[in-house]
């Protein structure tokens, strides 16, 4: 968790930041709200209590603080929010506040004293990172005698200052006000030297609207995932040459989950008149299946469980007793199991986020011994394989670690690697020889890159290095490293979630910030065009059509290549689908029909195998082979295109089902094979709700 | 994962939070397979493994070193399905298998059924497999009278024909709807059927099996007398199904070498367990090799940790055990009311307040475009730091599914990457609407293709936390590398050396309990170092490496004296090097908080002591040093409680 913070956000209310300057659509005032809701709608969306934030207004209409009473130098200032955590209240509150004045009266200097003041109040002598926020247009006029009193105050205090002004002349920023009113200049000028004194932060808006484009990242503190002991050797005390080094773990990469949503109930109208949403709580209920019982199941009181797995249907309660004996005990460490060369280790094997070691902190000792590790290995250019349990009884993982070794800071960085288990022994084709059914090798193929492929291909690899160009978002990191790339679904619901929460009303989605996007497409600076057409021509690849896919299944032939739809002409020509292979024979049967008429008798043949495979059902146990049957008659009907006998066969098969028999209906719906929807044969007119109450109704 | 999550059954019965970032994965892992064994019986699968090839004894004189039983090719098989059966009865408790033999002089079939399919016998019949029937299979295994009246041969050999039409009938009325369907037909004979009728016969019913998505997997057993000529019959029952083009080109390859009886077993063994686990896709996308250069890509994973399977809650009052069904209602907090499903909506938190969206806009939100692989750019390996991990990598393999051609391009980029050890960066969407990642693409000799590892965003990468930096002298370093030279493993990680002990233990407890058997009193661990050869290797020079620590510290102390004062705050300055004295340190801190504890917790005074304390005696302890203080003094006085 961060420190805690306070912020007063100090907003300059006058009649002129109701107009619009240089050619902006927008007013001055609703301009420097973009800068101030992104950073409110943050410190909000972080959820802290110990973020507090205070707003104030200055060269309002009514003057309301605590100084003006004793000194009217504090008119024409309001504290339009106290300081607090920021809710949705207070968020609202704020926005009805937020118009231009009628007046430009008004100190902003004084205004900034009313926030000293509010910050002391809140912070006393409390550990709190302190912030003044200071948003103004620079027109009107600025009490400047006594400023040096509060430059003091400020630096006492260790407030952080920020001063922002709209159409502020910033020559790095490259940004010089034409026509600036010599009063506003002179502000200026004054405004800049008294943030410089006081150690702040002074620019134009326009720079910092651009720089929360950028999207923020929330910092963690690190807390260790482990604590302990590294360890070569045999630890249990029978051995005097053990090493044992005391380390701690703490995570390098973790990902940083976008903001989950929740599940709310809309309330109905009967229960509440308010359309907030309600909370749901969960319960859970235990039952078990008992044929006597009415609606087939009873329930079962949470004390007459017991735990237990399942050995295929074998189902095996592990007592009490036994649950000792299941589990693996551990003892929290890292053993080193030995050491490899660092290519030794294939890349791909990698299994995890990465975690970084460490000596433990206030031991010299240890962080020297490790320093000797982190070395040696590297200088050995290898890698050390450990047995991590990070906690007793936990199950052990094996770990790499690698040395890593910067200016200012070493450490070792490790990895979970694969067990035997945990590999899947799958069998690929090679992808530079081709072996043909009888066994014979092949080095030229349509499979395989003919020399000129692959000399296209080299040459547009090497035209499109990346190597040497700048980041996207930031040019000082190198393109595409790590640093410089976004979450894209992280920030984009955060966005939508503040645009939504300060403005409900708005319909539509804000734009997605081109930041998150920036790595989703090749650079446009590379110029791999000449090599790319080339490689294009060369390649000759073709887009499979849709129709082709579908009809190959019935006609493949066997890796002999042997013609076994002739050999199926018997079968098929009797056009009679047997009962006993009812999926096969309808493929075949399907696949070899030459006119459209001999389609809908298969159909019909097909549909009365589905009907009677239920009949004849013994409870519901041969209902999964009519679930199947069906699939594939559905399947087959979107592929010839004629979806009409399907739907006009499974509306008959609907209310052909009766009494025991309807509850087949279920595994329709489950398994969604009703009406067929345009988005799979855009003929269709089926909507959305058609289908549902297909499914649904009687 | 805490244990108490583990219990649970129904994972989505939390509080309402969805996270379906991994909602690919278990519908990956939900789909079923159904594997039917089919063993051949004949006088040579159920020959003695003795009488045959005698010539191996004068190349080599193997008898002296083997001491395994040996098996009949047959018996082999056998034990083969039982291991693999065993195995995947606990790693996948859902999946269906059978053993099925043909060309007995028995014939057995599933509902008495014996005249449609003569000679074959239906040993295990297709389903989710039981400890009854493991231990039937494994008691016919045990007694071999038993077993060899039952791999009788018959005089004439089944019709390959009723075999297939056998497992077709299985298939569609046990296994209805599995994604997965698998014949594995394990055979020495390559010309089953010579008969023209009958091959015909065969060979239709081959293909309703490739029509009812069944795929043949075939052992194939060579002899050094004879090999095995997939031509003459199983090129004409086997298909290429598309997306594996190797598949069963290669499928012979472990078992199809002529080898020796006695180490076919273990080839056998090897060959099918490598194939235990149906292949399959966890997607099929395009992939964008350069703006308007698309082919056809599939992904794989093939690397996953396995857990140890569900545990369910059971219910044992009743007549027989029955697994638990829990049900979620969601009620109003407020109103108690039940909630139904068409009320739901998802909303965020923010400002204490929610912030909603419509079904249709949150998947507007999440859309970052269609599922694609688009590489833009290209960089050397040496980019890709160690520490740029996240998650598992992704294997993909070209198709030519939807784009022909797809396979020679990917073929030319995986030869320039390998070629020159460089690296692509790709924009990736696996599927649609999901999160998009950046990740490497990364080629690979073994096996080829390339595979994805996907890239920390800068939001994914932590901040170090501090430590003093201390640098270790040369000679300390020195003295350390010369234990890592003796410690060195120069083949590198070979996970195959290391199965999960936990995994290990959890399966044989639980197979031990199903079969009601010895519970085994010892269970190897693999991961555990060897201690001997760490100590006979590296003791000395372990010492060596203490006594220059000790020195190297002296030093510290006298060029840097202030450090003396941070090195011992909390009296816990322990663990620095080798050797007892040392050891002896690192029990001292805690040992004299332990009896501070204890006072406390005799006295009924824990809650007296400081938080800073408790959390830093339960992290001492390995448990959990998180919570409010309340909780943390609960936990220490369980702790002392159960002592």
């Amino acid at each position: 968790m961060a420190d805690k913070q306070a912020t007063v956000y100090v907003i300059d209310l006058a009649a002129s930041m109701g107009l619009r300057n240089n050619a902006r659509h927008e007013t001055d005032l609703e301009y420097t709200q973009r800068y101030l809701w992104d950073r409110i709608t943050t410190t909000v969306s972080n959820g802290r209590k110990t973020d507090v934030i205070a707003v104030v207004g200055f060269r309002t209409d009514a003057s309301d603080n605590s100084l003006v009473q004793s000194d009217a130098s504090y008119e024409n200032i309001c504290v339009l929010s106290p300081m607090s955590q920021f809710l949705m209240p207070q968020i609202r509150s704020l926005q009805n506040l937020l118009h231009p004045s009628h007046t430009e009266e008004g100190d902003g200097i004084s205004a900034i004293v009313v926030a000293m003041d509010l910050i002391e109040k809140f912070c006393k002598k409390l550990k709190y990172i302190r912030n003044i926020v200071f948003l103004t247009n620079g027109n009107g006029m600025y009490e400047l005698d006594g400023l040096d009193d509060i430059t003091k105050q400020i630096k006492d205090q260790d407030i952080k200052l920020t001063i922002l002004g709209v159409d502020f002349d910033d020559v790095e920023f490259g940004f010089l006000e034409a026509g600036k009113s010599p009063q506003k200049g002179q502000n200026e000028t004054a405004l800049k030297r008294f943030c410089e004194d006081c150690g702040g932060i002074f620019g134009t808006i326009a720079e910092a609207i651009e720089e929360i484009q950028r999207p923020r990242i929330k910092r963690t503190r690190p807390v260790a995932s482990f604590k302990g002991h590294l360890i070569i050797g045999d630890d249990s005390g029978t051995s005097n040459s053990t090493l044992v080094i005391d380390i701690e773990r703490y995570p390098r990469t973790m990902v940083a989950k976008p903001p989950s949503a929740s599940s709310f109930a809309v309330p109905t109208q009967e229960t509440s008149n308010s359309d907030t949403l309600q909370k749901i709580r969960s319960t859970r209920t235990y039952q078990v299946e008992d044929d006597n019982a009415p609606g087939k199941s009873i329930d079962i009181e949470r004390d007459d469980m017991a735990k237990g797995y399942l050995y295929g249907r074998t189902i095996v309660p592990i007592s009490a007793e036994d649950q000792e004996v299941v589990k693996f005990e551990t003892t929290a460490s890292l053993q080193i199991i030995g050491f490899i060369p660092r290519a030794g280790l294939d890349r791909p094997l990698s299994q995890s986020n990465s975690n970084i070691l460490v000596a433990s902190k206030t031991n010299d000792k240890a962080i020297l011994a490790l320093s000797s590790f982190i070395h040696a290995l590297y200088e050995l250019d290898s890698l050390a394989i450990g047995r991590l349990v990070t906690k007793d009884d936990r199950p052990p993982v094996v770990v790499a670690m690698a040395p890593i070794i910067e200016p200012e800071y070493e450490c070792l960085v490790d990895v979970q690697l694969p067990f035997a288990e945990d590999i899947r022994q799958y069998k690929f084709a090679p992808l530079d020889i081709i072996k043909t059914a009888t066994g014979r090798l092949m080095n030229k193929h349509r499979f395989i890159p003919s020399e000129d492929l692959q000399e296209a291909m080299n040459d547009y690899v090497d035209a499109m290095d990346v190597t040497s160009l700048e980041g996207l978002n930031d040019p000082s990191i190198p393109f595409a490293q790590p640093d410089d790339i976004f979450s894209p679904l992280l920030h984009r619901i955060q966005q939508v979630i503040r645009a939504r929460a300060t403005a409900p009303d708005e319909s539509t989605l804000p734009d997605i910030n081109p930041v998150l996007v920036s790595y989703s497409m090749s650079p446009s600076v590379l110029e791999g065009e000449e090599e790319l057409a080339r490689l294009k021509q060369v390649a000759d690849v073709r887009l499979v059509p849709t129709k082709a896919k579908g009809r190959k299944i019935s006609r493949e032939k066997p890796l002999s290549g042997l013609d076994v739809a002739k050999l199926l002409e018997e079968r098929t020509k009797a056009q009679r689908i047997h009962m006993d292979n009812p999926v096969p024979e309808f493929r075949q049967m399907i696949g070899s029909v030459q006119q459209e008429r001999d389609i809908q008798p298969l159909v019909k043949q097909m549909g009365d195998i589905i009907k009677s495979i239920i009949q004849q059902s013994v409870a519901d146990l041969q209902y999964g082979q009519a679930v199947e049957c069906l699939k594939v008659l559905r399947e087959e009907c979107l592929n010839l295109e004629v979806f009409e006998l399907y739907d006009s066969f499974i509306k008959e098969l609907k209310s052909s089902l009766e009494g025991d028999r309807r509850d087949f209906w279920s595994r329709v719906r489950k398994e969604k094979l009703g009406l067929v929807l345009p988005s799979e044969d855009e003929r269709s007119t089926v909507t959305p709700e058609d289908s549902s109450r297909f499914y649904y109704s009687r | 994962m805490s244990a108490d999550k583990k219990w649970e059954s129904n994972p989505d019965a939390g509080d309402g939070d969805d996270d379906d970032d991994n909602r690919d994965e278990t519908e990956y892992l939900s789909q079923r397979d159904a594997t039917l064994f089919a063993i051949e019986i004949s006088n040579s699968m159920v020959a003695p493994p003795d009488e045959e090839d005698d010539s191996m004894d004068i190349d080599g004189g193997k008898k002296k070193k083997n001491k395994k039983p040996r098996y009949s090719n047959a018996e082999s098989a056998l034990r083969c399905a039982e291991a693999v059966l065993k195995n995947r009865i606990i790693s996948n408790p859902s999946d269906m298998m059978g053993i099925l033999l043909f060309g007995t002089e028995q014939t057995k079939y599933a509902d008495g059924n014996t005249s449609s399919y003569p000679n074959c016998f239906l040993l295990m019949d297709l389903d989710i497999p039981d400890a009854a029937g493991i231990k039937e299979l494994k008691y016919l295994l045990d007694n071999p009278d038993e077993l060899s009246e039952l791999l009788k041969p018959s005089e004439k050999p089944a019709a390959m024909a009723s075999v297939f039409f056998a497992a077709n009938h299985l298939f569609t009325t046990k296994a209805a709807n599995f994604n997965s369907r698998r014949l594995f037909i394990i055979t020495d004979n390559d010309n089953p059927e010579t008969d023209k009728k009958a091959r015909t016969s065969a060979q239709t019913r081959a293909k309703d099996l490739y029509d009812l998505g069944v795929r043949i997997e075939p052992f194939f057993i060579s002899t050094p007398s004879h090999e095995f000529d997939k031509s003459l019959f199983y090129a004409d029952v086997m298909y290429d199904t598309g997306d594996e083009p190797d598949t069963l080109l290669d499928s012979d390859g472990d078992a199809g070498k002529p080898t020796d009886a006695e180490s076919r077993y273990d080839q056998m063994l090897s060959a099918i367990t490598a194939k235990q686990a149906p292949r399959r896709a966890l997607f099929s996308i395009k992939m964008e090799v350069g703006k308007g250069l698309v082919i056809g890509i599939k992904g794989y994973l093939l690397y996953k940790r396995v857990e140890p399977s569900r545990s369910h809650y059971i219910h044992e009052r009743g007549e027989k055990l029955q697994i638990v069904k829990g049900t979620t209602t969601r009620m109003v907090e407020e109103t108690a009311q039940e909630v139904a499903p068409a009320q739901i909506r998802k909303a965020f938190k923010f400002g204490g307040e929610t912030v909603s969206f419509s079904d249709e806009e949150m998947k507007k939100i999440r859309n970052f475009g269609d599922p694609v692989l688009r590489i833009i750019g290209f960089k050397p390996q040496t980019e890709l730091q160690f520490w740029h991990n996240m998650r598992p990598s992704i294997f993909i393999h070209p198709s030519e599914e939807d784009y022909t051609g797809s396979t020679r391009v990917f073929a030319a980029l995986w030869n320039k990457l390998l070629n020159s050890k460089l690296m692509g960066i790709a924009w990736f969407i696996p599927r649609r609407n999901a999160a998009p990642v950046m990740t490497a693409v990364w080629p690979s000799s073994e096996p080829q293709g390339l595979f994805l590892i996907t890239l920390p965003f800068a939001d994914d990468i932590r901040q170090n936390p501090e430590v003093p930096h201390i640098v270790a002298p040369n000679h300390l370093i020195d003295r350390m590398q010369d234990v890592i030279r003796q410690l060195h493993m120069p083949r590198g990680y070979i996970p195959e050396k290391y199965p999960n002990p936990a995994l290990q233990k959890h399966y044989k407890v639980l197979e031990a309990i199903a079969l009601e058997e010895e519970l085994p009193d010892k269970f190897e661990d693999k991961t555990l170092p060897k201690y001997k050869n760490i100590e006979k290797h590296a003791g000395r020079l372990l010492e060596d490496w203490g006594e220059a620590l000790e020195q190297s510290m002296a030093e510290l102390r006298l060029s840097r004296p202030q450090i003396e004062v941070h090195g011992t705050k909390r009296g816990r300055e322990p663990a620095g090097g080798t050797a007892k004295k040392i050891k002896k340190e690192v029990d001292d801190g805690p040992g004299d908080m332990d009896a501070e504890i204890r006072a406390a917790y005799d006295k009924n005074a824990l809650s007296k002591l400081t938080v800073a304390v408790l959390k830093d005696w339960l992290g001492n302890k390995g448990l959990s040093a998180t919570g409010k203080k309340a909780e943390l003094v609960e936990r220490v006085e369980e702790y002392f409680e159960n002592k």
